[in-house]
């Protein structure tokens, strides 16, 4: 009785094994589908739906904002071929002719005042309409002039569009409903949409009448694959060609590989163990900013980057990198002095150290667990009895944004979209900052933030920067670690250039002739 | 006969009520989707318009009365992070997930009852122990690690078959081998047990004695009896398969309901997931339900039992 079935069995393996050789995996030739894996499916198709990094990445293949940014942030033309400022509060874009939608609709002024309308009215309820809320009003001039009126001076509104703000076509929005994007985006990008299988892929194909000149791979396939091991192994089959947020742990891998490569874009993110100062009681150790600064004398940072991070990431002496504006250069990193550290927990009045909770995830960002494990150690060290605490990531996030957090520190990483060295402190130090858990926080501290967010122009912006950064040194409202990775794997004959803003726009992308 | 039915019913619809309300509170217990929703650039106004755009702002027992009155109607929401109708969303992925768990109960049929046929055949021999060994492995191995092992093999080295996704026969052999062979160590076990103990039953003995074939006491005697329990072993397994396969589904990139509940649980998903718990409580209870009526309509004493009840 078992026979038939063990020869039945036996010869359909040999017919799926003879099947599947015949069809070809990507080998020698080049491909002619570029495939990349991330590990969440693309939320929705409206751009003005959502701000998550998953969709956004897709998203940018489809639309085109006002300005564009190369890999290095500096910003070029998009959608508007020019901008100045006609005044303090007003800003007059120069739009670029002879665009079209993917549905032949006409770009032109109209289309961008709708864009912002609809994104900044609260009924659509885009979770980014509170980066762009000085925007008063949008006022058509002509069909390729369009002005910006600011609640009051702006002068970087141009870094934030030009991360922020895709186009969306209002013709064909009031054809087909409010909902038309959602499961079928259409934009003036470099890539048309072609299907969407729910969490399995998304296809596109290049457009071949896109301004910026027909991309050079024709055809594109964002796969959704949770599991990193699964992606990874997808790439050394040659069966994917691209995978973003490698973690630590795989680095070895795909470096060793022939078959792959291992490529580092530049961070707008940070690493932090944030102290909770959230209505800290004088008597409590944080609450003396010497023990704060003994903490970042106790890491050595060089030596978790060279371990954990397999050397990819660089120590950040506050809390801004050099691609941001503002980061100053000459504001000297914490060394690592575990001397020092003990000789400020001295004169303290805690020679004997003192007990410091660190939640942390695991999983949520690339190596963000034994990073912390590291740092418990090195604290340990110098007699601080660090203890990390490993929570869900929805768990801890609702802690600390209801202030109600239970643990001393906070392992996270933020990153800044728009390059300006300011933004992660307001969102993390200052004292009304969403994230913040420095309350009541400290109005010398707070004061230059302020004065940074109604600055008139990039030298003050620079200068109040610079300030804060110093000012960071002295209170030491968290431990600053480095640069969170922006790793990719990629085939070995691809050619692109990773972003910091973590975009996979896939329009310069192309494949190295062998 | 139709008044158990009702009864059956009437009571699946209480456990169902049961599951959704304790999941509603763990929800809300739990997490904020605002703040999951958001980005780190969102301001304080952003978290809190989609608090109240959402009704998160209201008590507790104000979201439960409004979500109760929803799923009583047959309205199961909309998604917070994708805007589509939870429904949709379910039904997106309704026929990846049955693909799945059908392929992986034929996996553990094929595999677990001849190899429980064997084990009983060859009672006490060598073949017996090697096969419940085999059945001990497929049980105590992780399946995650099973899968992976595969995928290095046949998707990496071999290159036989794809890593992960969906759309063909071949995608789908790996995930139903991993989901199956799980369930197939148990069928296998409870096949071999289930064999032995009607094959010590007296009506064996005396169907031998009568001089019927060694055949004909297989098929008219043994097999009916005993597969009753693996019967219902079997249907019970298909309704698990159905509702959690999230392992399989992970590793394999599956576009399956149970990767839409867990993401949906990651980023507080709420309608998704409360739409999630149902579906699965839904599938479970019929699951049950049917198994218990085919069971009783199968065996002729429990029908008799049924109707004087």
């Amino acid at each position: 009785m078992m026979r038939p079935i063990v020869a039945l069995s036996v010869a359909a393996l040999l017919v799926v094994a003879s099947g599947s050789g015949t069809a070809p995996r990507a080998e020698a030739q080049v491909p002619d589908v570029l495939v990349v894996a991330q590990g969440v499916d693309m939320q929705t198709g409206d751009p003005h739906r959502t701000t998550l990094t998953h969709a956004v990445n897709v998203l940018a293949n489809f639309y085109d904002t006002l300005i564009s940014r190369d890999a290095s942030l500096t910003l070029k033309p998009g959608l508007a071929l020019s901008w100045r400022a006609v005044d303090a509060t007003t800003w007059e874009f120069k739009l670029r002719q002879g665009v079209k939608f993917h549905n032949g609709e006409p770009f032109n002024a109209q289309a961008v005042k709708f864009s912002f309308e609809r994104m900044l009215d609260p009924k659509t309820r885009w979770p980014g309409a509170g980066a762009l809320r000085l925007i008063k009003a949008v006022t058509v001039v002509d069909d390729s002039t369009v002005r910006f009126t600011t609640e009051r001076p702006w002068p970087l509104m141009p870094r934030f569009l030009g991360y922020y703000g895709m186009i969306v076509p209002p013709g064909h929005l009031a054809q087909n409903g409010e909902e038309a994007l959602v499961r079928h985006p259409v934009g003036t990008g470099p890539y048309r949409f072609v299907r969407w299988v729910k969490d399995d892929r998304v296809e596109l194909e290049a457009n071949a009448d896109f301004w910026g000149g027909r991309p050079r791979i024709s055809r594109v396939v964002f796969r959704a694959i949770p599991s990193e091991s699964s992606r990874l192994a997808e790439l050394l089959a040659g069966s994917v060609h691209l995978i973003n947020l490698v973690p630590p742990e795989l680095f070895k891998p795909i470096q060793e590989s022939s078959k792959a490569k291992l490529v580092e874009g530049r961070s707008l993110s940070v690493y932090f163990v944030i102290y909770n100062l959230v209505n800290i009681a004088r008597d409590r150790p944080l609450a003396d900013r010497r023990v704060r600064q003994a903490l970042n004398y106790a890491i050595d940072r060089q030596a978790i980057l060279a371990s954990i991070m397999h050397k990819v990431g660089r120590s950040v002496p506050t809390f801004c990198t050099e691609v941001m504006l503002g980061c100053d250069a000459s504001v000297a990193p914490f060394p690592y002095d575990p001397e020092r550290a003990r000789a400020l927990l001295r004169e303290a009045g805690y020679p004997n150290g003192f007990e410091f909770s660190i939640t942390t995830t695991s999983g949520a960002y690339p190596g963000d667990r034994d990073i912390t494990l590291a740092v418990a150690d090195q604290l340990n060290r110098v007699g601080v009895r660090a203890r990390p605490n490993v929570t869900e990531y929805g768990v801890q996030l609702k802690a600390v944004q209801s202030r109600q957090l239970a643990e001393d520190g906070w392992f996270t990483r933020f990153t800044d979209f728009f390059g300006l060295s300011t933004i992660i402190p307001f969102r993390a130090f200052y004292s009304q900052g969403e994230w913040s858990l420095w309350r009541p926080g400290n109005r010398e501290f707070d004061q230059p933030l302020e004065a940074a967010n109604v600055a008139t122009d990039e030298a003050q912006i620079r200068d109040l920067s610079r300030r804060v950064q110093l000012l960071y040194k002295e209170e030491a409202p968290a431990i600053s670690l480095f640069t969170a990775p922006n790793v990719y794997g990629m085939h070995p004959d691809l050619e692109w250039t990773p972003r910091p803003d973590l975009l996979l726009t896939m329009f310069d992308a192309g494949w190295r002739r062998r | 006969m139709t008044a158990y039915v009702i009864r059956r019913l009437a009571l699946s619809l209480v456990a169902m009520f049961g599951v959704i309300t304790i999941v509603f509170v763990l929800l809300h217990v739990s997490g904020d989707p605002a703040t999951l929703l958001v980005s780190q650039e969102a301001t304080q106004d952003d978290i809190d318009r989609i608090r109240q755009a959402y009704g998160l702002d209201q008590p507790l027992s104000v979201q439960y009365a409004r979500f109760a009155a929803r799923v009583v109607r047959g309205d199961l929401g909309f998604s917070y992070r994708q805007g589509l109708p939870v429904a949709e969303l379910i039904v997106e992925r309704l026929r990846a997930t049955f693909e799945l768990a059908l392929a992986g109960l034929a996996v553990a049929v094929l595999l677990g009852v001849p190899l429980g046929l064997i084990a009983a055949a060859r009672h006490g021999s060598a073949v017996d122990t090697a096969a419940m060994t085999l059945a001990l492995l497929g049980t105590s191995v992780p399946s995650f690690w099973l899968g992976l092992l595969l995928i290095i093999v046949f998707g990496v080295q071999l290159r036989w078959l794809p890593v992960s996704g969906y759309g063909s026969l071949e995608h789908l052999l790996m995930p139903a081998f991993v989901l199956g062979g799980f369930y197939a160590a148990q069928i296998s076990r409870l096949t071999r047990a289930s064999l032995l103990e009607v094959l010590a039953q007296d009506y064996i003995r005396t169907a031998r004695a009568k001089g019927l074939a060694g055949r004909a006491v297989l098929l008219k005697h043994v097999l009916r009896n005993a597969a009753l329990p693996v019967v219902t072993v079997v249907g019970l397994d298909f309704g698990r398969m159905l509702g959690g396969a999230v392992v399989v589904e992970t590793i394999f990139a599956w576009p399956g309901m149970g990767r839409l509940a867990v993401q949906a649980v990651l980023g507080r998903d709420f309608p998704v997931v409360q739409g999630a718990a149902i579906m699965g409580a839904a599938v479970f209870l019929a699951v049950n339900l049917i198994i218990d009526l085919l069971y009783g309509w199968v065996d002729p004493r429990l029908r008799a039992a049924a109707h004087r009840a």
